[in-house]
C-alpha cells in the first residue's frame, strides 16, 4: 500500500504525541506519578507505535513498543515509577524524535534502536531495591542535535489550521478577484500603460494566491469513501443480502466543502441502493443474476467538473409506482402525463414519494432524496437518475470542482446582468430576429431548439430586438436536428467575460429556479451565475 | 419592547424596527431582479459584499407608493439577514426614555409584532422574521421542490 500521501498525516499526529510524551515525562519527573498522568503516557507511545507500523516505520514502531511496554508495568503497579527512569524515557524520547525527524527528511531510518530497547530491558529487569540506573552516556545522540548540548527547537513542516481559515481566505481572495474584474474592465478603456500592467501583475498574483489556496482545499474522494465498505457490510448483514461495494476514481480531488456536503448523500444512496435496489438473495438468484448484489461508485472528470456515479446492479424503479405515490402526494394529473420516464423518475426527489413499500430502519419512507437533490444542488451540482427495470438504478451527481472562483460570461437580459459559466457554453453567436423560427435556430445543416431567457426566469417583457446573442450549450433531455443535445439561450447580447467569484445561494433564495450561486461585483452589484442544466430542462418544453 | 427603534414614515404609516437588528442602509437605484420574484419580493442587493433579499415594505403592508427611489433598511438576526425596502420613507427614532411611556398594543395586522402609542401617534412593529419567512415561501416553486 502506498503510505506516502498519510506521511504529512502521520508526521503532524506524531508531533503532537511526542509533545505530549516531552510534557508528561517532566510531569514524572517532578513527582506527579498519577495514574492519569502514566495514563496519558502510555496512551501516546501506544498511538505513535500503531501509526508507525501502518505506515511502515518498524524502527519506530519497536522503540515507542519497549517504552510502552515499561509504562504499561508501571500503569498496572507491576513495577514502580523509580527516579532515574524518567532519564532513560527522556533518552529514548530522543530517540524517537531523531528517527520522526528522519522520516520527515526523507532520510532512512537508521538510529540504533536496539541500544534504547536495551536500556529500558535493564531497567525492566531490575531488581526494585537495585540503584537507579543512570542515563547511558554511550546512547546514541540525535544526528541533528546541536554539538553544544542544547537541545534544538524545531517545528514541524506540517502545519494543523482549521478549515474555516481557508474559507475566509478563499472568500477574502474571492473579493479581490471580483474587485480585480472592475479594474479589468477599467483597464481596457485606459490608456495608462502602468495602470493596465500594475492590473495584470496584479491579476496574476491574486491567481497565485488562489490556486493555493483551492490546492490546499482539494481533497481526494476517497476520504468520504472510505468508511463506506463497512457502512455496506453492515447494512447487508442486517439486512441478509449479499452485496459487494467497488469504488473507482477515488484518487480525483474535489474542494473540501464539496465532499463535505456529499458525506450525507452518498450515505444515503447507499442505504437505498442496499435496502431497496439490490434484491435478496433468492430473488437475484430466481432471477439468474449473481448472488451478490453490486454497488459501483465510478466518480470522473468531465470538463471542469466531477461526475460521482452510484449505481447498482438492483430491481430499478418501478416508475409507474412512482407516478402514483406522485399523484397521491397532490402532482397534478396533467402535470405527470405531460411527464416522460426519466423526467418521472426524478419525482423520486418530492418530500414522501418512495417507490417501494417495505420501510426499514434507515430508508424507505420516502424522506431524503429530497435532502439529497437539495444538497447536491445546493453545492452547484446536478442530479440525474436513471433506472432500468431489472438491472438497476444509476444516479449521476455532477458537482463543480471548486464551487468558488469560475470563469463566466456576463450577459444581458432586459436591465438584468447574468452569469454563464464558460466551461458551459459551446459557442456564442449573434442572430437576427427573423432567424430564430418557432423557438428553433437554423445553424448550417440542422436546427438547434432556442429558450428565450427572459420569458424563462419570469422577467417582464422588454420588448422585441432586431438582433440577439443565443448562447449555445449542452442541454440533459434535448435534442437537435442531428441527435445531438445542443440548444441556445437567447439574450440581449453578451459583454465581458470575467472570474467570478461565486457564493452560493442562501435562504430565503436557496431554492430560486434557474440559478446557482451569485457574484457580487466589484461595483456591489449581484449578478446571479445560471443554472445551464436546470433552464436546459425547459429548453424541450419551450421548443 | 423598550430597545431604541428606528421609524419609517410611509404614507402616514409609523413602522417601527429594532435599531439593534439594523445592519445598514443603503439607497440602490433598483434591487438585481430575483428569478421568478412575485408578492412583495423586490429583488436582491448587496451590503459590505454580501448578498441581501430585499422586500417592498409599500406592498408587504398594502400602502399606497410611498416616493420613488429603494431607501433599503437591511436588518439582520444570528441566522437570517433582510433587506427591507421603504422607497422615500422619512426615518426618524424612537429613544428607549419615550417608549417607557408609551401605550403596548396587540395585534398590529400581518407581519407585525404589535403596536406602540405615543402621544396619539401609533407605531407598528415590524415582524421582519415573519417577511423573511413568506419571501422564502414566494421563491420556492414548484420546479426547485422536484
Amino acid at each position: 500500500m502506498d503510505t506516502s500521501k498519510y506521511k504529512a498525516l502521520y508526521l503532524q499526529e506524531t508531533s503532537e504525541h511526542l509533545a505530549g510524551i516531552e510534557k508528561g515525562l517532566l510531569d514524572l519527573e517532578k513527582g506527579a506519578q498519577d495514574d492519569q498522568t502514566v495514563d496519558h503516557l502510555f496512551r501516546h507511545y501506544h498511538s505513535i507505535k500503531g501509526m508507525s507500523a501502518s505506515m511502515g516505520y518498524e524502527p519506530i514502531q519497536k522503540l515507542a513498543h519497549a517504552q510502552e511496554d515499561l509504562l504499561d508495568r508501571i500503569r498496572q503497579k507491576r513495577m514502580a515509577c523509580r527516579p532515574g527512569i524518567t532519564a532513560v524515557l527522556f533518552q529514548c524520547l530522543d530517540g524517537l524524535k531523531t528517527l520522526v525527524r528522519q522520516v520527515e527528511d526523507g532520510a532512512p531510518l537508521d538510529a540504533d534502536v536496539a541500544h534504547f530497547a536495551a536500556m529500558i530491558k535493564e531497567i525492566i529487569e531490575a531488581p526494585a531495591v537495585a540503584a537507579e540506573p543512570a542515563p547511558d552516556k554511550t546512547a546514541p545522540a540525535a544526528p541533528s542535535a546541536p554539538q553544544t548540548g542544547i537541545p534544538e527547537l524545531k517545528l514541524s513542516h506540517v502545519m494543523k489550521v482549521e478549515g474555516r481559515v481557508f474559507d475566509e481566505l478563499l472568500a477574502t481572495v474571492g473579493d479581490l478577484v471580483m474587485a480585480l474584474s472592475t479594474f479589468k474592465t477599467i483597464s481596457h478603456s485606459s490608456r495608462s500603460i502602468e495602470f493596465r500592467e500594475g492590473t495584470y501583475k496584479l491579476g496574476k498574483y491574486i491567481n497565485a494566491i488562489h490556486h493555493s489556496i483551492l490546492s490546499a482545499r482539494m481533497l481526494p474522494i476517497e476520504d468520504l469513501t472510505e468508511g463506506l465498505p463497512r457502512l455496506v457490510r453492515d447494512m447487508s448483514h442486517r439486512s441478509g443480502k449479499e452485496v459487494e461495494l467497488r469504488i473507482t476514481g477515488s484518487d480525483l480531488r474535489l474542494d473540501r466543502s464539496t465532499l463535505e456536503g456529499l458525506g450525507g448523500p452518498l450515505v444515503h444512496i447507499i442505504r437505498n441502493c442496499v435496502d431497496h435496489g439490490i434484491e435478496p438473495v433468492e430473488v437475484r438468484v430466481r432471477n439468474g443474476k449473481p448472488k451478490a448484489g453490486v454497488i459501483t461508485i465510478n466518480a470522473f472528470r468531465k470538463k471542469d467538473r466531477v461526475v460521482i456515479e452510484v449505481a447498482d446492479d438492483g430491481a430499478g424503479i418501478n416508475v409507474s409506482k412512482i407516478r402514483e405515490r406522485a399523484k397521491a402526494s397532490g402532482v397534478p394529473a396533467e402535470k405527470l402525463n405531460a411527464m416522460d420516464d426519466k423526467e418521472a423518475l426524478m419525482l423520486v426527489c418530492l418530500p414522501g414519494v418512495t417507490s417501494t413499500d417495505a420501510v426499514t430502519e434507515t430508508s424507505g419512507r420516502g424522506v431524503g432524496m429530497d435532502v439529497v437533490k437539495a444538497a447536491v444542488e445546493g453545492l452547484g451540482g446536478s442530479l440525474v437518475i436513471a433506472s432500468t427495470p431489472g438491472a438497476g438504478v444509476r444516479l449521476s451527481m455532477e458537482m463543480p470542482i471548486t464551487t468558488s472562483i469560475i470563469k463566466a460570461l456576463i450577459v444581458n437580459e432586459g436591465p438584468e446582468q447574468f452569469l454563464i459559466a464558460l466551461s458551459r457554453i459551446e459557442r456564442v453567436v449573434e442572430v437576427h430576429k427573423g432567424e430564430i423560427a418557432n423557438g428553433w435556430y437554423a445553424t448550417g445543416t440542422s436546427r438547434i431548439p432556442v429558450l428565450p431567457l427572459g420569458p424563462t426566469l419570469g422577467m417582464p417583457d422588454a420588448g422585441e430586438r432586431e438582433f440577439y446573442s443565443l448562447i449555445i450549450i449542452h442541454a440533459h433531455g434535448v435534442t437537435d436536428d442531428t441527435g445531438g443535445d445542443a440548444a441556445g439561450i437567447r439574450v440581449d447580447a453578451f459583454s465581458d467575460e470575467i472570474d467570478a467569484y461565486i457564493r452560493p445561494l442562501q435562504p430565503p433564495i436557496s431554492r430560486l429556479w434557474g440559478v446557482s450561486g451569485i457574484a457580487v461585483m466589484g461595483d456591489g452589484r449581484t449578478v446571479f451565475l445560471l443554472d445551464v442544466s436546470q433552464i436546459g430542462t425547459k429548453v424541450k418544453a419551450w421548443s | 419592547m423598550n430597545a431604541d427603534k428606528l421609524v419609517l414614515g410611509l404614507a402616514g404609516l409609523k413602522l417601527a424596527i429594532e435599531t439593534t437588528e439594523v445592519a445598514g442602509i443603503v439607497s440602490v437605484q433598483h434591487p438585481t431582479y430575483l428569478p421568478h420574484q412575485s408578492g412583495f419580493v423586490s429583488g436582491l442587493i448587496s451590503l459590505r459584499g454580501e448578498p441581501v433579499t430585499v422586500v417592498d415594505v409599500r406592498k408587504a403592508f398594502k400602502l399606497q407608493d410611498a416616493g420613488s427611489g429603494h431607501m433599503i433598511v437591511v436588518v439582520r438576526d444570528s441566522k437570517r439577514t433582510l433587506g427591507l425596502d421603504a422607497g422615500g420613507a422619512e426615518t426618524s427614532f424612537l429613544w428607549a426614555e419615550e417608549l417607557k411611556k408609551c401605550i403596548i398594543g396587540g395585534d398590529g395586522g400581518a407581519f407585525t409584532k404589535g403596536t406602540l402609542t405615543l402621544d396619539h401617534d401609533s407605531y407598528v412593529l415590524i415582524d421582519w422574521r415573519a417577511l423573511f419567512d413568506e419571501a422564502a415561501r414566494l421563491l420556492t416553486t414548484d420546479e426547485t421542490r422536484v
